[in-house]
């Protein structure tokens, strides 16, 4: 693609939206005033699980302060959500809890006064009467036999459940040797440090709605539905976001409630979620058992792999729906490995905690942290060393296209080579924290890998009620050349802005400073599914290099016009429009802009007026259905990754440390590296926090105990330790400029690798990691049942490995 | 997260500041840092009805360093201790600060009020406790002096009695003791999972005068005294680290579980970090 | 009382106000003077976001009432550089791709603002004067690398 030839990308360059970022004028959504504008607070449930007997705002009503008051039975002309799958059980959900609350957090009413302070005093005069229920949280309770139920209408607690057999896998298993183990993957909340918010306007009839949402159109289709209203009389913007993770991708209750309060007070509404209210009205994830079963070979490669996978799903009462990171678990489990048989049984049960959803690397960190221990399980078993194992397993450059036993279909890849790239670069930071613990006997160093493949631009599976994964973008041609992009979705700090400059300069061959974007105004770009799924990267520039084409072609039409030559003689060369070994007959973007603009007297026959595409780009290749055998290609390209985390373990305190973290990375063409490598370092951080650090937890009775920064702890630059990044570059057969995307592959080999590290390190004491977050009380707890030393006896402790 | 309405006075001498506590008796809380405070605020956990700001009244801000104390004033922030060279003066304090909150906590929040505000994970208590500090305490009768021993009496809870504000508190001025502060922390900054305060004196390869207080495991800064009692005289060999660590861990008393560790860890904890310490020595 | 009247000098200009005692300095910044810049992030005083200087001391807007910066000297992010122009710290931010979704930004600069350099020797000094800053896009490398090279740094290793 050489096109307008700038050649920008793949090279190093900062971003183009920072400036106002770094400068404090960056708008987010709490920095939206409007006039007149109030302001909403939430009463949520302090109980697990009660039905709700009765709601008494009159004492709120009292307040001089007090716009309004009242619960889910006042929210008049509010539809529930939608239920789009037919695979799940049905929550009818309604955007204020109507009979039941089934999770501490779960918004029941909502005051409005002129400040969230004078509406956090009203919150007392509103008096709610719980008649609670027994309450269940963990997968277990939810899957006893006479389990309290948490729909009365359902048959038990599971609101999906996906049980798979495969004869194959039955034979290899009764033929072979096996390992059998469950690992469990904690609870996490992503927490990005902005908190969700909507500040909703109702003026002339139309409602316009600032957002946190990563999916601004689908905001506007799901609030159009359960509001009631026209979908062309909703505005959604959410330009600019302070992260989402994943977490800012539902359609959550609050946002549907302060839009219907800014049509019913003729007033701007605006809510902030605050912390405390995020930690437990945010989703969470990753709540996961895998119990795993590997058939492997005498030389340790793993013949077939089956599993059963629970979700602990929290309350179920979500739109999207949160079940489907369970599904691309179970889907991508065999990563790059040549296992050609598996049967992965899926259950995802409703709990009483606050609803799981996607978080980063959707399901894959769970899978990974599954596989990646369970080969060292066989390696352990057949004496076989893992390394040794997965370079085995792995798939070959020339073994692609591969189809997954899931149906999954890897595309390309480098696995080996990025695999064989990390244990290099691994190799010498292990030396090195050997060397800088020489001589302590109270350390333990060890390195663990984790080898993965990371599904990108998914299919939208029917969640919101699209079954497609296309985007779309807006390219303008003004009258002076300058370029004007409109593209649905927002920043959320994944670069879009930038990628899309990139695309547009080297496509068109238009300087940067004359490209102007917006971003996620549903009133100005055309439909989009959103940020996520790492897809950005694919979609966008799918659609930018579509619609740039379109323009580039009826560019050369107009050129050819004003130089009278013919069109296929016209090339796009640094900019300019030009015939073909005639470089002064040349004419600018400018000039077809002015004839296609102002003066369509100079047009050819049969061109009309207008210098713009709106294009829309939809993935081949990709499955919105599963087959008959449920197998489904559910992703339209696959990166590759081989993660290394060097840990130190102090055997006194059982503080585990990582010390240095190696990623080799392989997402295709690169449009700008710097922002990749930024992407997998964030990700890398979220991994190593999950794995050592952020735990939701709750009590038996379902009261959440981690709902504040000093309880679930994110860690800062002093836990997070120096990342290596190095890149290989194969590009997609079949994707837009042969990108592949990336975004959650920091995170997905995350717990995998560090697990695979601590169990190395302390491989003395035998200790089989099978559970996150590793903790140092785990860490001593492992050592004391092998009969290690005690942490004041150093003498004991013998040397450093 | 907005906290309820209060009311607000700022008294300019020590003198306004005890008759606004005797107006309001215990309506009112004494803000000084703020930074254990604002935040229950901020919950709602805490809403004091008045709140009397401390924080302009000269008299106590400041640091002096006498042949026998170091005092320091109760609107003394941590970060301005930190930085001064009388620091030097109480080596288990200056060893205590760094491991407090982070640089911008330290900024606002006070030495006396961290004191003050008693928190069981917290630092600078232990440190005065292992020191042997003293606490002066004014009420509108006159002032009072209180132990660090005897000033800590539970989680959050001190001696003080309604009305009475710390003025200032006085370190020992030992320069040339060896003071140690070591934790047991997740992350760099948090409040200690288990952490140990050491104050001893070294001569000739033989401590004596040992003090050790341990927090973060239960309630007040606890002194572990049968750890004092086996270093106590004892020359500096390489298995007085594993017998201290094993004592203390034995003389630990119902150290508490949360989500971040068990009592059994914590037991362990203390033991190791003893342990670690005097092995350094 | 419900109202305090306060004086205060924030990024160079005096400004005087009437205050709820209760008023954080996050919001006054915010929503009375519109400056925007100083997030918030989690209330409590832990994820940093909403750091600011108040007589030069990088401290947390968000445990800290408007009232008690009266007769004090406040810099938001806003006041680092002149309109249009950039610190040699943000540029360096730019330069080394620290931010990514930018919402923690401006809290991390306005602690490298306050700091001495001198006393955060090495790597490690580096790490930990941005530990009482949480970000959650970044993995705080890129951050670490802008921070050397803004302080000369790059060359020791």
């Amino acid at each position: 693609m050489t096109a307008g030839t700038q050649q920008l990308i793949g090279s190093h360059r900062p971003r183009r939206e920072d400036e106002p970022l770094l400068t404090g004028n960056a708008t987010f959504v709490a920095d939206i005033k409007l006039p007149r504008m109030v302001e909403a607070t939430f009463i949520r449930s302090p109980v697990a699980h009660a039905r709700l007997i009765g709601i008494d705002v009159a004492a709120a009503l009292d307040s001089p302060d007090v716009l309004f008051a009242g619960s889910g039975a006042d929210l008049t002309g509010v539809n529930a959500y939608p239920a789009h799958l037919s695979f799940i059980k049905a929550v009818n959900q309604y955007p204020l809890a109507r009979d039941r609350v089934r999770y501490v957090g779960s918004p029941v009413a909502v005051v409005v006064a002129p400040d969230r302070y004078r509406a956090e005093d009203a919150v007392p005069g509103v008096i709610v009467d719980y008649d609670e229920l027994p309450a269940i949280t963990t997968i277990a309770e939810a899957i006893a036999p006479e389990a309290p139920l948490l729909y009365d209408d359902w048959p038990d607690n599971k609101i999906l459940d996906f049980p798979a057999s495969d004869p194959e896998v039955d034979h290899w298993m009764s033929t072979l040797p096996l390992v059998k183990e469950t690992f469990s993957s904690h609870r996490q909340s992503a927490n990005p440090i902005e908190t969700r918010g909507a500040v909703a306007e109702y003026r002339n009839g139309r409602l316009t709605v600032w957002s946190t949402t990563q999916m601004p159109h689908i905001a506007r289709t799901t609030i159009a539905v359960v509001l009631g209203l026209p979908e062309s009389k909703v505005r959604v913007i959410a330009s600019n976001l302070g992260g989402g993770f994943g977490s800012k991708n539902y359609q959550y209750s609050e946002e549907m409630v302060v839009a219907w309060l800014a049509m019913r007070l003729r007033r701007p509404v605006r809510w902030i979620e605050d912390r405390a209210e995020h930690l437990i009205s945010t989703i969470h994830a990753r709540e996961q058992e895998m119990t795993m079963e590997a058939a492997y070979e005498p030389d340790g490669t793993i013949k077939a792999v089956r599993c059963d996978l629970y979700t602990n799903q929290g309350s179920g009462e979500l739109y999207i729906p949160g079940v489907t990171s369970s599904l691309v678990s179970a889907g991508s489990l065999t990563g790059a490995y040549r296992i050609s048989h598996s049967a992965v049984s899926v259950s995802c049960v409703v709990t009483n905690k606050t609803p799981s959803g996607a978080y980063r690397g959707f399901g894959q960190p769970e899978a990974v942290f599954a596989m990646e221990r369970t080969i060292e399980l066989v390696a352990r078993a057949s004496g076989v060393d893992s390394a040794d194992i997965r370079k085995n397993m792995l798939l070959r450059p020339e073994e692609h296209p591969y189809t997954m036993p899931s149906g999954g279909i890897i595309d390309s890849g480098s696995h080996i080579e990025a695999f064989e790239m990390t244990q290099r670069l691994a190799a010498g930071k292990l030396a090195a924290a050997r060397d800088r613990h020489a001589g302590d006997a109270t350390k333990r160093i060890g390195v663990g890998y984790a080898v993965y493949v990371e599904g990108t631009t998914p299919t939208y599976f029917g969640t919101t009620g699209f079954w497609t994964s296309y985007d779309s973008v807006a390219v303008s041609v003004e009258i002076d050349g300058t370029v004007s992009v409109r593209v649905p979705m927002p920043a959320i700090g994944q670069g879009v802005e930038s990628l899309t400059s990139t695309v547009i300069a080297d496509t068109l061959g238009v300087d940067e400073d004359k490209i102007d974007i917006s971003l996620g105004d549903t009133d100005l770009a055309p439909y989009g599914l959103g940020s996520w799924g790492a897809r950005g990267a694919v979609v966008t520039t799918g659609a930018l290099v579509k619609a740039s084409n379109e323009i580039i072609e009826k560019a050369k039409l107009i050129a050819a016009g004003l130089l009278e030559a013919s069109p296929v003689d016209i090339e796009l060369s640094e900019g300019k429009y030009r015939v073909k070994g005639s470089p002064d007959s040349a004419v600018s973007l400018a000039e077809v802009a002015v004839a296609a603009r102002a003066n369509t007297f100079l047009l050819p026959e049969g061109v009309d007026a207008g210098l713009e595409s709106t294009a829309a780009y939809d993935p081949p290749d990709l499955d919105h259905f599963p087959d008959s055998r449920g197998k489904m290609s559910a992703a339209a390209t696959w990166s590759n990754a081989s993660h290394a985390a060097i840990v130190v373990v102090d055997l006194p305190t059982g503080i585990v440390k990582v010390v240095d973290y190696v990623v080799v990375h392989d997402c295709g063409t690169v449009i700008n590296p710097t922002i990749v490598e930024g992407q997998i370092e964030g990700g890398v951080a979220q991994g190593i926090g999950g794995a050592l650090y952020e735990h939701v937890v709750y009590d038996q009775s379902g009261q959440p105990q981690s709902a504040n920064f000093s309880d679930y702890l994110l860690p800062s630059a002093v836990e997070i330790p120096p990342i290596t990044t190095d890149h290989i570059e194969t590009p997609a057969p079949d994707m837009p400029l042969g990108v592949k995307g990336t975004g959650e592959s920091g995170t997905i080999g995350g717990c995998g690798s560090i697990a695979n590290a601590v169990a190395d390190a302390l491989s003395e004491f035998g200790w089989n990691v099978t559970a996150t977050p590793i903790t140092p009380g785990d860490v001593r707890g492992a050592i004391d049942s092998a009969g290690g030393p005690a942490p004041w006896d150093h003498a004991e402790h013998g040397g450093p490995r | 997260m907005k906290p309820a309405l209060f009311d607000y006075a700022r008294p300019g001498t020590l003198t306004e500041a005890l008759a606004a506590l005797e107006t309001y008796g215990d309506e009112a809380k004494i803000l000084a840092g703020g930074q254990s405070l604002v935040p229950a605020m901020n919950f709602r956990l805490a809403y004091p009805a008045v709140l009397v700001d401390i924080s302009q009244i000269d008299e106590l801000h400041a640091i002096s360093a006498g042949d026998r104390w170091l005092t320091i004033g109760a609107t003394v922030t941590q970060r301005e201790l930190e930085r001064s060279l009388d620091l030097q003066s109480n080596p288990v304090l200056a060893a205590a600060l760094p491991w407090i909150g982070h640089l911008q906590t330290r900024n606002r929040g006070t030495v006396a009020g961290s004191l003050a505000h008693a928190d069981p994970a917290a630092e600078l208590p232990a440190a005065a406790v292992a020191s042997g500090a003293e606490i002066d305490v004014a009420s509108p009768t006159g002032t009072r002096v209180v132990p660090a021993g005897d000033f800590f009496q539970g989680p959050f809870t001190t001696e003080l009695r309604a009305g009475e504000i710390v003025v200032a508190v006085r370190f020992p001025s030992i320069p040339t003791t060896r003071g140690v502060c070591d934790e047991v922390v997740r992350r760099h900054g948090d409040f200690a999972i288990a952490g140990v305060a050491m104050q001893a004196v070294e001569s000739a390869g033989t401590i004596s005068d040992v003090s050790l207080a341990s927090f973060g495991i239960g309630g007040a800064p606890t002194k572990l005294s049968a750890t004092e009692a086996a270093l106590e005289g004892q020359e500096l060999r390489p298995e007085l680290a594993a017998i201290a660590g094993r004592t203390a861990a034995e003389e630990v008393e119902e150290p508490w579980s949360d989500i971040h560790a068990t009592g059994d860890y914590r037991r362990q904890a203390v033991g190791a970090l003893v342990s670690r310490m005097v092995a350094g020595l | 009382m419900s109202s305090v009247e306060i004086h205060l000098t924030v990024n160079g200009e005096q400004v005087s106000a009437h205050v709820e005692p209760r008023l954080l300095l996050s919001d006054f910044l915010r929503d009375r003077l519109g400056l925007t810049g100083t997030h918030v992030g989690c209330e409590h005083g832990i994820c940093g976001a909403c750091t600011v200087m108040v007589d030069g001391a990088a401290v947390r807007s968000c445990i800290l009432f408007a009232v008690q910066a009266d007769g004090q000297q406040v810099t938001t992010v806003e006041g680092l550089a002149e309109p249009g122009l950039m610190s040699p710290m943000q540029e360096s931010f730019r330069q080394s791709h620290a931010l990514q979704c930018g919402f923690c930004t401006p809290g991390f600069l306005m602690t490298l603002e306050a700091e001495d350099p001198e006393d955060w020797p090495g790597e490690a000094g580096v790490r930990e004067v941005l530990s009482g800053n949480l970000c959650r896009c970044t993995g705080y490398q890129s951050i670490v690398k802008a921070v050397e090279a803004a302080w000369n740094r790059e060359d020791a290793e």
